[in-house]
């Protein structure tokens, strides 16, 4: 049984389709994180949601009832906004205990609810402080809490990490995601970061000008992107067009440029089609010697950068285009990868990761932008 | 193109230390990022070398001259904000040609070299847009351009990618670096993004509580860090509390919770209570042999990062431990509720003193 249910909601603001046609199904328990650039409608869907907006057209059901012109405070479900609001003259366990307390329970009954939730993350320390005194990570936590301790099955968090600095986010993501299920309640979390997306999420819906382009588990969305926007934004890649000579039982031939072709064993596509292949940066190999493999290429080192656990490789590939390799930083300091910009490297992928897409109708720099 | 001297600088606001006894010596057309968590200081550095709050004490050089008391517009310097400050009245074209004009350049000078500076910006924007008509990428890189435009020798950037999407941010800090490069500045970019940070940077530092922690090239703080707070500021680390049992030639063996295990190490006496740290990405998980005893345990989840799998293992010794394996290895990994072994890849493990203050107030980031 869904608990969230959306048929074909949109939402217009004057001409533009905020909310273009989404279809949304969504399960008790489950953790899911609304992903998109900026502008593609990522806190209209939750304000949707939420009630804070009304649909233009469609139908929006919470626990097999229709709400599409519920009052917000008539459906069970606590929103935190991005630019959440503690109130600065009360201490952080009074912030807190806030949400029960209008929700109706005694002072008493609050004021525990509030002490629970401020041990879950983890600032039941400073239970006594005012919100200046605390740091924005500190803030945001409090904010969460306050969401938390209205109790209700649904939490609804508009960029709930925004705030935070890259290394705490990093550690508050999984946090997050272990309180949710050990509450055992739904989330919808908004992010514009595909990183935090596929580390905390159950499934992603990734949304752009309005519509949900791929909904799916983090690893179907990973090895499987429905278009090659979908595999630029989520986990990045390289992309080479290009037309399809040839076409065996078990794999297909694309000329990427005059000379230049690769094999990918993805079917689909027939001689004649212009086509965007696509490899993983994770996924390409930088060798130092030459072999007469598949899918090997030469090029030229253009500018290697330390990633942490990966080193980034940018290989200029001649006529083929510039492609980016992401090496395991171990595996590049034990095999004394080349780090001088113009030295000869080969680059290679298996077949086996070679995706394959339909040209785009705009051009691909287009398709890919996220801007 | 010059070099930056700061040193012994100290700032209060009311009691707080914001800089403590800060000396750093930053070289001719080197890319250094200040890095730590919020309040720790990067920023107030920062302004102290812009000139825009005067430090209470200790001195700075840019090249070699003095600056210690000069206005920022006697400083020879850019400096851009986070919060993009372009003239919202003006046209993008306008507003980066504000330096030039400002220096005497006539229009069409000012046009040609705005030009130039757009075309090294890779920025494609008309004549007649304005600031609020632009994408996020697009208004930055327009602020970058106005900031370079004043041909300044040093650029000071505050959180130059801040407001930008995760997606964009990672995009643009590669021709933000370029384009440093192919000027020829010397650059100091403040960021709490340690990838950004690594990514681009010549030398970090890294700074907590108004103090410089540590100093040194990105793989030399990754991979060898001094302090425990870098190695946890810079990326995920396993921390693993044990005792050393042996101490030779570079080489530490210490027990945790009953289990033996070789680390890099120097300095210690057998007894002695340490701390080895660990990458996820150094951590091997593979499948149980018989004949393991030692660094065993059950893996309790695994979330796919994209490129590499993260697994949290729970060792039958009661220890924690995060793997990291790159996606096409990840088969090794084995299935939630699976037992394993775990090893470590050779000098993965580094012993370190248990810090004075503790663990925890080593490694906090707020």
């Amino acid at each position: 049984m869904p608990t969230i249910k959306l048929a074909n909601v949109t939402r217009t603001f004057g001409r533009i389709k905020a909310i273009d046609q989404v279809n949304l199904e969504i399960a008790e328990g489950e953790y899911i994180c609304v992903l998109g650039p900026t502008g593609a409608g990522k806190t209209t869907l939750l304000r949707l949601i939420a009630g804070l907006t009304t649909a233009t057209s469609g139908r929006i059901e919470l626990d097999g009832h229709e709400v599409t012109n519920i009052r917000p405070e008539d459906r069970n479900a606590s929103y935190v906004p991005q630019q959440y609001a503690l109130f600065p003259h009360m201490t952080i366990r009074d912030n807190v205990a806030f949400g029960p307390l209008a929700r109706g329970f005694t002072p008493q009954q609050s004021l525990e609810t509030a002490d629970e939730m401020l041990k879950l993350v983890r600032l039941a320390h400073r239970a006594t402080a005012f919100p200046h005194e605390l740091s924005g990570g500190m803030q945001q936590r409090v904010a969460l809490a306050r969401g938390l301790a209205g109790r209700s099955p649904l939490l609804l968090l508009d960029e709930p990490l925004g705030a935070i600095d890259a290394r705490l986010r990093m550690i508050l993501r999984y946090e997050l995601r272990k309180l949710a299920k050990e509450l055992g309640v739904t989330v919808i979390h908004v992010t514009h970061d595909q990183q935090e997306a596929m580390s905390i999420a159950d499934r992603i819906a990734v949304l752009r000008d309005g519509a949900i382009r791929q909904f799916g588990r983090p690893s179907e969305i990973y090895e499987a992107p429905g278009s090659p926007f979908l595999a630029n934004f989520v986990g990045g890649a390289n992309f080479l067009e290009g037309v399809v000579v040839r076409e065996t039982g078990d794999a297909t031939i694309i000329d990427v440029a005059e000379g230049f072709a690769i094999t990918s064993s993805h079917d689909g596509h027939g001689m004649g089609d212009f086509v965007v292949t696509s490899f993983r940066q994770e996924g390409t190999l930088i060798l130092t010697n030459a072999s007469l493999e598949e899918n090997v290429v030469p090029g030229r080192l253009v500018s290697t950068s330390f990633l942490g656990s990966f080193l980034r490789c940018v290989v200029n590939l001649g006529r083929v285009g510039e492609v980016v390799a992401k090496v395991p930083v171990r595996e590049a300091l034990d095999r004394r990868l080349p780090d001088r910009a113009g030295q000869l490297v080969y680059v290679r992928a298996d077949r086996g990761r070679i995706m394959i897409f339909d040209r785009p109708e705009r051009p691909l720099a287009v398709e890919l932008e996220a801007f | 193109m010059p070099n930056v001297k700061v040193i012994g600088v100290g700032k209060k606001f009311k009691d707080l230390d914001a800089l403590r006894d800060v000396s750093l010596e930053i070289r001719d057309r080197e890319y250094v990022s200040i890095i730590g968590p919020s309040g720790c200081g990067k920023s107030t550095l920062l302004k102290c070398i812009a000139g825009i709050i005067r430090q209470d004490s200790g001195q700075i050089f840019i090249g070699a001259r003095e600056v210690s008391a000069l206005p920022p517009e006697e400083r020879q310097l850019g400096y851009m904000f986070q919060e993009i400050a372009l003239f919202p009245h003006m046209t993008s074209w306008d507003n980066m040609g504000y330096g030039p004009r400002v220096r005497g350049k006539n229009k069409e000078l000012t046009r040609q070299f705005v030009g130039q500076v757009m075309e090294l910006a890779r920025l494609k924007i008309g004549r007649h847009t304005y600031p609020d008509e632009l994408s996020g990428g697009a208004r930055q890189k327009t602020a970058l351009a106005r900031a370079i435009a004043a041909e300044p020798q040093l650029l000071l950037l505050d959180e130059p990618l801040g407001a930008l999407d995760a997606h964009v941010r990672a995009v643009l800090r590669y021709e933000l670096r370029r384009l440093v490069n192919e000027l020829g500045l010397t650059a100091i970019h403040v960021t709490h993004d340690q990838e950004e940070a690594m990514s681009i940077s010549d030398r970090l530092v890294i700074m907590k509580a108004g103090q410089v922690i540590e100093v040194g090239t990105p793989l030399e703080l990754y991979l060898s860090p001094k302090r425990l707070f870098t190695a946890n500021f810079l990326g995920e680390t396993n921390f693993i509390p044990a005792e050393v049992e042996d101490c030779d030639q570079g080489h530490v063996t210490a027990v945790a919770n009953g289990w033996s295990a070789d680390s890099l190490g120097a300095g210690f006496t057998k007894g002695e209570g340490v701390v080895l740290t660990v990458r996820p990405e150094s951590v091997i998980v593979a499948p149980l042999k018989q004949a393991d005893r030692q660094w065993v345990g059950t893996v309790r989840e695994h979330m796919l990062l994209g490129d590499c799998l993260r697994s949290e293992i729970e060792l039958d010794n009661g220890l924690r431990m995060i793997a990291q394996t790159i996606n096409q290895a990840a088969e090794t990994a084995g299935n939630v509720g699976e037992r394993v072994m775990v090893d470590f890849v050779k000098d993965g493990l580094i012993a370190y003193q248990i810090p004075a203050h503790g663990l925890d107030v080593e490694l906090a980031l707020e």
